[in-house]
């Protein structure tokens, strides 16, 4: 049951979210409620076509539209050395095409005026002269040596970005080579997008008179945005406030720079007047990052027992026109080598290829930490091929190759140290919640009579946090994040922190863990995210980080002022610091437990009543470098039938146990599972960012790109194992984003199971209604 | 990029029939939703026409260049237009010989590949495919019956 934030103790209770009020009654603050006097409408003009050159840019019909201002081509964008930006991958965008255009969509031109409606007239009055080009969709066809050239402004003259490789190749092919079982399967997870329900957007308000910036913006992680943002204008750092308001959900989405916020940017600079850009609902799928578009091919070598002897993955990324994935600088295929998985593979060998194509740019972190949840999806899939091949129950196969308690720190053949973890407990309680024993009598009787009914298995293990700052960086910046604390005189708190939530529940649990090391309540601790000028600097909120850095900060924040405050109770307690203690409520004379004093007492003494010589105040601050990743795990179960008339598959139940070491509030943390487990069924069955030929985008928007409602969503049952991380100051993982990584496999693995005995052993998802059916006509199981 | 082809027996001679597809004041009209056309020289004209796929409507300015051979009995029209942030380029050929049969009808055989780009491609989604096959088809019908009434008169 939901419990007031008035609790004490809060940690780990389910404390109602002190952001809710708010939000319920419509009384959040997000980015297209800020109205600023003067304010202009920016508008964007877009390339119809995939692969084109410009020939010729007409504006004399746009400039005669009424209250039209300026109008920003990439011409006049180069005068400034603007027409292109550095994307976080390190390599670069157009901002406004100069030349010729590479994805449907892209922005060509940008119109500000004094009203919305008035600029996206005057979009539609640019005339522009484009000669068609061959456009390269398939990104196998655009490796291939006679395929059209999409980047000339390269050296490298040909449509390949990057080769990334990681352990033991020649090693894992003689492994393949010598088991006596090897499963192949190739496994592609189209492009998907976030698709927040706010699109992306910014108001750009340069005041000429004191030469400052302020940005508002739809930003995961605006220090980031503000350092890129001073690069990139060559704007003083600190005069750059960027402020990101309440957020309508990231999933990754809005931690890139978009072309449409530079060109605001710049006409505000221009005019000096405030100029908002807001994106439409095409706007955000057709050119805002996308994710996934990852094509895999996978070998697992097993005996004939079932003890996999390694693993080998190669894989083709799709990234678009510019490469524009949002990894750790030193991480070009993100955290991907976490496809080793649970399982205790002796050896294994991963390669990515990226290339661009005529496709909108991206390969964002959609809820997951840098595509965790392609090298989750192909492990949980592969797996299954191999339980298939080898006539062994899925659970028994994840039994026989997991990762044992006693192994942790584990080192996995692929180069990670995974914390902790007991694979064994999570699928002993998910199996026992689902009640798998029965549930597979239950099948046999169904399929005895004709009906087709799967069950599928998911045990991922994911890797958030990131991250040490010697190994994780992105345009250089270590990815630490940080908190400060100031305690007021009347015990209640303030604390800043560097991360940005987008509907986390940041406001409530990072209250809880402070509140628990200080001894206060939830509402004592007000939690302030999002404005530059005054949280200390921090790398923002995705890839499941927050609660892995800047919890990690809050808790070591909390304990410095504790630092301090033992002082002060010493003081007041009249004996030497040395012998007090804090007992979790306040601080104690050792041996007198009922001679104490709590935070509000210190807190009032640190203003009022100091020790001779100790500087006043109560505050401090802490930048949280943490010492590894933290690795979630969960078991997940989903029971699935399918109709044979449609195709129409029903997911009958679906079991998560989600293990993320320390729960902060249980509440919060199944919301984040509900809704990630919601996304992930969209993904397996309802959404493809799919094109034509021609590079046309055939989704982009929501009546063909389909977001799971309530009505079509399953029933959640949720449960949980509690594995604490061992270097994490409250010994907690990261939750957000595992519903994600887990689920997408196991709604695949349990409509396979459904076909597995007519033959079946490997579906591409999205599994739409239409393509179950080929399948059932296939296999001659339609009515 | 969609291609398509038929063929379509005229009730002309083959000369009738050449000189109609090579004249641009003829074939300005017979674009299907025609608003409004201007011939700027004998191969070039510039059209409106009026674009509807799903919920999309357009009017697109195209630009179309004629070029006959008369030698070869072939002629290639392109069609290039913009509208409404949405593309559409055509190029069609197109052969004129006597049909065997009779010195006063014409066999026309046309072949055309069509690109649709913008939101016009992306809303129009799964009705596209037969839209454009429909326009495309119905760019000759009235080629025929333009051929047809330009007899009778």
């Amino acid at each position: 049951m939901a419990m007031e934030a008035t609790e004490s103790r809060p940690l780990g209770k389910a404390i109602k979210r002190k952001e809710d009020p708010r939000f319920i009654r419509r009384q959040g603050r997000y980015l297209d409620d800020i109205v600023l006097p003067g304010m202009l409408y920016m508008a964007l003009a877009r390339s119809p076509y995939a692969h084109a050159r410009i020939k010729n840019i007409r504006l004399d019909e746009a400039y005669k539209v009424l209250g039209v201002k300026a109008i920003l081509t990439g011409a006049d964008l180069e005068k400034m050395n603007l027409s292109w930006m550095p994307t976080l991958a390190g390599d670069r965008q157009m901002v406004l095409a100069t030349g010729k255009v590479l994805f449907q969509y892209q922005e060509v031109a940008a119109v500000v005026a004094e009203t919305r409606a008035a600029a996206e007239d005057a979009v539609q009055r640019i005339e522009v002269d484009y000669q068609p080009l061959d456009a390269v969709v398939d990104p196998y066809a655009a490796m291939k040596p006679d395929a059209p050239l999409l980047r000339e402004d390269r050296e490298q003259k040909d449509n390949h970005i990057f080769h990334w490789e990681v352990g033991d190749r020649e090693g894992t092919e003689n492994t393949l080579a010598s088991s006596p079982i090897v499963v192949k399967e190739f496994i592609r997870m189209p492009r998907v997008h976030p698709a927040p329900v706010e699109p992306c957007g910014c108001i750009a308000d340069y005041q000429k008179s004191t030469g400052k910036m302020t940005w508002y913006v739809t930003s995961q992680a605006p220090h980031a945005h503000r350092t890129v943002l001073a690069m990139v204008s060559g704007l003083p750092e600190h005069m750059i406030h960027v402020i990101s308001p309440d957020i309508g959900g990231g999933f990754g989405n809005k931690v890139p720079v978009y072309p449409g916020y530079v060109c605001s940017i710049v006409l505000s600079l221009q005019l000096g007047r405030p100029v908002k850009w807001i994106e439409t609902r095409t706007e955000n799928i057709a050119t805002t990052n996308f994710a996934r578009d990852y094509h895999m091919t996978a070998e697992i070598g097993a005996t004939e027992e079932g003890i996999v002897t390694g693993l080998k993955v190669i894989t083709i990324a799709d990234h678009g026109a510019f490469d524009a994935a949002a990894d750790p600088s030193k991480f070009p295929a993100g955290l991907f080598s976490i496809v080793t998985g649970s399982y205790n593979f002796p050896i294994a060998f991963a390669e990515v290829d990226g290339v661009y194509t005529n496709k909108a740019p991206g390969g964002v972190a959609y809820r997951c930490s840098f595509r965790v949840t392609e090298a989750s999806f192909l492990i949980e899939r592969v797996m299954n091929t191999l339980a298939l091949r080898l006539n062994l129950d899925p659970v028994e196969l994840r039994r026989r190759n997991f990762i044992q308690p006693d192994q942790f720190p584990y080192q996995s053949p692929l180069g990670w140290t995974y914390d902790s973890g007991n694979y064994d407990l999570t699928l002993d309680k998910a199996l026992e919640l689902v009640g798998y024993e029965k549930l597979r009598e239950e099948q046999a009787e169904r399929r005895a009579r004709g009906e087709l009914v799967g069950i599928g298995i998911s045990t991922f293990t994911e890797i958030v946090g990131a991250g040490p700052s010697n190994t994780f960086d992105i345009l250089g910046i270590k990815m630490f994040d940080s908190c400060e604390i100031r305690i007021h005189p009347t015990g209640k708190a303030i604390a800043r922190l560097g991360a940005r939530h987008q509907g986390q529940g940041h406001e409530t649990t990072f209250a809880q863990v402070i509140a628990e090391e200080l001894g206060l309540t939830t509402a004592d601790v007000l939690i302030e995210e999002g404005d530059t000028d005054t949280a200390p600097y921090g790398l923002g909120t995705y890839a499941s980080r927050s609660t892995p850095t800047a919890g990690g900060a809050a808790a070591l924040a909390a304990r410095r002022i504790r630092q301090k405050a033992i002082q002060i109770a010493a003081h007041l307690l009249e004996v030497s610091a040395d012998d007090v203690e804090w007992n979790g409520e306040k601080f104690v004379t050792k041996g007198l437990e009922s001679r104490g004093v709590g935070m509000g007492e210190v807190a009032l003494a640190a203003y009022t009543n100091l020790p001779q010589g100790m500087e006043p105040g109560l505050e401090a601050t802490y930048y949280y470098d943490p010492p590894n990743l933290t690795f979630p795990n969960g078991a997940y179960i989903a029971v699935v039938s399918i109709d044979r008339g449609t195709g129409q598959v029903a997911v009958e139940r679906f079991v998560a146990v989600d293990d993320c070491g320390t729960v902060i509030n249980p509440m919060v943390v199944d919301g984040q599972i509900h809704g990630g487990l919601t996304e992930g069924f969209g993904i397996a069955f309802m959404q493809e960012i799919a094109f034509d030929e021609d590079g046309n985008n055939l989704a982009p928007n929501f009546m063909e790109y389909l977001v799971p409602t309530a009505v079509e969503a399953p029933h959640w049952e949720t449960g949980r194992t509690v594995t604490p991380s061992p270097h994490h100051p409250i010994g907690a993982k990261g939750v957000g984003e595992s519903p994600n990584v887990g689920s997408p496999a196991a709604f695949v693995n349990a409509v396979v199971d459904a076909l597995s005995p007519y033959g079946v052993t490997n579906l591409e998802i999205p599994l739409f209604p239409w393509k179950v059916w080929n399948v059932l006509r296939e296999h001659g199981l339609t009515l | 990029m969609k291609s398509y082809q038929g063929s379509l027996v005229l009730e002309a001679p083959p000369q009738v029939t050449w000189q109609f597809v090579t004249d641009p004041e003829k074939i300005g009209a017979c674009m299907p939703d025609v608003v409004g056309y201007s011939v700027l020289d004998s191969e070039h004209l510039m059209a409106k026409v009026r674009v509807g796929v799903g919920p999309i409507r357009a009017v697109f300015e195209m630009a179309i260049a004629l070029v006959g051979n008369v030698a070869e009995g072939r002629a290639r029209m392109e069609v290039q237009g913009t509208g409404m942030g949405n593309g559409i380029q055509m190029i069609s050929e197109m052969s004129i010989e006597p049909k065997s049969e009779s010195a006063d009808q014409t066999l026309l055989q046309w072949s055309a590949d069509v690109a649709v780009s913008g939101p016009l491609a992306t809303l129009g989604g799964r009705v596209l495919e037969n839209q454009v096959k429909k326009t495309t088809e119905k760019v000759f019908e009235n080629i025929r019956q333009g051929i047809a009434s330009s007899l009778a008169r």
